[in-house]
């Protein structure tokens, strides 16, 4: 990474957090707004943004900054206060991430919103954040006008239109100023606001800009959803950072993805495991010809040694995995991302699981086992400490301090490191404590969805589940105890949930039993109840265009085969 | 294989990866639009239709175009299946010369 890039904002500063120093990180004034500025004047012609669906040529940055000039105004003539939370609706675009950057120019917090999520759940996101503002792309304009909490809705159009306003005199946020507001399961318990500040996103960025050598002409490529950490802090925010391009998809589309590599010769390519292993089960789409594609990066979900050797052998693709979470803003580990083969194979393909790799520069990483930090080749609780860690969980403060213990940031996952030959850690997650499911990478709450079915009337007892499956690596499922004399049925259940949970989170398949096995302790016995949806492991579920609020099993690949032989 | 039964077996395909049980017109096509595939199991019944046919697609499979309706997508498959066995006779000629 260059000076021009990184400018005098990054020279020698140290970041303070908990009384620990963690080498150098972002001074005062540095902000990923300031990087686009920066950008603006120094490179303004190279491209930064494309949008594949509109087929518009690419947004420059010098043009883009232009553009969030003209946002921030509109946002300022709303009256906009600096802090202030403004809700962002909206599928990927570039519409999308400008309507981030001008809120945080602006000095607010931008509270990124998935288009996936029933209305009543965003309106209480809305409404939790106290947001005052609410952006939103045209496709979600009628779940924006159910947000009755907020000032004022506009459509990312509108924001768009010149304003006679103008932005200047904003004074730049402090480093410790929050930023963003991310919507995540939590390390227990029901979905919490992980706030990020300032300093925690830029660091972020700024290592994943360094990690990957991202810099003008290095092309990335966003499949994943901009309102979660991944697609918005790493593909967009690394890449603005380093001054590098992003080619925004709307989402992951299997028979367009290798096509798209290619015409937009993408160097960098974003996933979550699951959907590297659909790439690898149809290797001919690839085609034969070289790819400019230098790796995938893969995190969200463990990924399995099956998975990576099919990957490199079908596909000839190297991946690059990462850990991490929304409370240490994005990633914390990653593996290198240029190996000698042997020691790629060693690290990926031979050990008992693939590893997500040493720390990254200004987080240190441990693992906790009895009260304390403990040596390599010793398994336990994955902690993180350093400028990535979150300022905590919005309106609760309770969760705040259970997730943070002796300095460092319980993650509720389970892991343990091995040396290299100078003695660095690299990371592996073998497991996790928290009671969540990784759907696609996506993380659903069972203890949220445990309450959700037991405030259906008729039900007694009721469990969540989270079993194995071949398509999204892990799939929904419910188990109910119906109270006595109760007739509530299977879309019963399946209707309640659809009404206040995005089709992610919604179990798949439900079933009745008189009993809810437990442990002596009264926890449910989850691993016991995924051993009965083990025959559905092949099934692709999908929500039924007839009616929202089912979903419809997909045959397996295995029935498929037989079917048809 | 014959197109015939290459298209009843796209639209067998079809039908049991969407969950539906249309048919086609007499005489006619149908648009794959109609079975309100999703890209992943748009995907699920591409990888359908290579163990069904027996067949492995490439990357001509990314001009959508192919696989826009049963009639074509059994007329992608139909010469895939053709120039697969082209391929097994200049093989052999290859191995007898």
């Amino acid at each position: 990474m260059s000076d021009l890039i990184l400018g005098n904002d990054w020279v020698g500063q140290v970041h303070q957090a908990e009384g620990e120093r963690f080498g150098v990180g972002p001074a005062d004034r540095a902000t990923i707004v300031g990087a686009l500025a920066r950008h603006a004047r120094a490179i303004p012609d190279a491209a930064f943004l494309t949008d594949t669906t509109n087929g518009a040529p690419a947004l420059a940055f010098a043009a883009a900054h232009r553009e969030v000039q003209c946002r921030v105004a509109w946002l300022l003539q709303l009256g906009l206060s600096r802090g202030d939370r403004v809700g962002i609706l909206g599928r990927n675009s570039i519409d999308f991430v400008l309507a981030v950057l001008a809120t945080l120019e602006a000095g607010g917090v931008a509270v990124p919103l998935s288009p996936a999520d029933p209305a009543t759940r965003i309106a209480s996101h809305v409404e939790f954040t106290e947001a005052r503002f609410l952006l939103f792309d045209a496709e979600t304009e009628a779940v924006a006008a159910t947000c009755r909490t907020i000032e004022r809705a506009c459509s990312f159009n509108e924001i768009a239109m010149p304003v006679t306003a103008s932005p200047a005199g904003i004074a730049p946020p402090r480093p410790t100023d929050a930023a963003l507001i991310f919507f995540t399961s939590g390390t227990t318990g029901a979905p919490k606001a992980v706030v990020q500040s300032h300093c925690a996103v830029v660091q972020n960025a700024f290592s994943l800009a360094t990690h990957h050598r991202i810099r003008t002409g290095v092309r990335l490529l966003c499949v994943l959803p901009l309102h979660h950490v991944n697609g918005l802090e790493f593909t967009i925010f690394a890449a603005l950072l380093g001054g590098g391009h992003t080619i925004i998809e709307r989402g992951f589309e299997p028979l367009r993805f290798w096509k798209t590599v290619r015409d937009c010769d993408i160097h960098i390519v974003s996933v979550v495991p699951n959907l590297l292993r659909l790439l690898a089960q149809c290797p001919g789409l690839r085609g034969g010809q070289p790819l400019p594609l230098h790796y995938a990066v893969s995190a969200a979900a463990p990924l399995s040694t099956a998975t990576a050797q099919q990957v490199q052998s079908r596909l000839g693709l190297r991946i690059v995995q990462g850990y991490g979470l929304s409370e240490v803003t994005n990633f914390s580990c990653l593996m290198p991302a240029e190996m000698q083969r042997d020691d790629y194979e060693r690290w990926m393909f031979y050990g008992r699981r693939p590893s997500v790799g040493p720390s990254l520069p200004g987080q240190e990483i441990a693992i906790w086992r009895d009260s304390g930090p403990a040596g390599h080749e010793v398994e336990g609780e994955i902690v993180i400490r350093g400028h990535c860690v979150m300022s905590g969980y919005l309106h609760n403060a309770a969760a705040t301090t259970e997730a943070f213990r002796d300095g460092w940031f319980h993650t509720g996952d389970l892991g343990y490191s091995l040396p290299d030959a100078s003695g660095r850690g690299f990371f592996h997650v073998c497991g996790r404590q928290r009671e969540v499911a990784k759907r696609s990478g996506e993380i659903v709450s069972l203890l949220e969805l445990d309450e959700i079915l037991a405030s259906l009337s008729g039900v007694a007892d009721a469990a969540s589940v989270a079993f194995a499956n071949t398509w999204v690596d892990e799939e929904i499922a419910a188990v109910i105890v119906r109270q006595p004399n109760s007739t509530v049925t299977e879309q019963d259940v399946a209707d309640h949930c659809r009404s206040v949970l995005p089709f992610s989170a919604v179990p798949k398949s439900i079933e009745f039993v008189d009993e809810i096995p437990r442990t002596a302790s009264g926890k449910i016995r989850r691993h016991a109840l995924a051993q009965r949806f083990a025959g559905i492991r092949e099934q692709l579920f999908r929500e039924t265009t007839a009616r929202r609020g089912a979903s419809k099993p997909v045959p397996g690949r295995e029935k498929l085969t037989s079917s048809n032989a | 294989m014959k197109t015939d039964n290459l298209t009843a077996r796209v639209l067998d395909s079809a039908n049991r990866v969407a969950g539906t049980n249309l048919s086609l017109p007499p005489d006619g096509d149908l648009p794959l639009e109609a079975f309100g595939f999703d890209s992943l199991t748009f995907f699920a019944f591409v990888l359908d239709l290579e163990r069904s046919c027996g067949i492995k697609f490439d990357d001509t499979l990314l001009n959508h175009e192919h696989l826009r309706s049963i009639c074509s997508a059994a007329a992608l498959i139909h010469s895939l299946c053709a120039a697969s066995e082209a391929g097994n006779r200049e093989g052999v000629r290859n191995q007898l010369s």
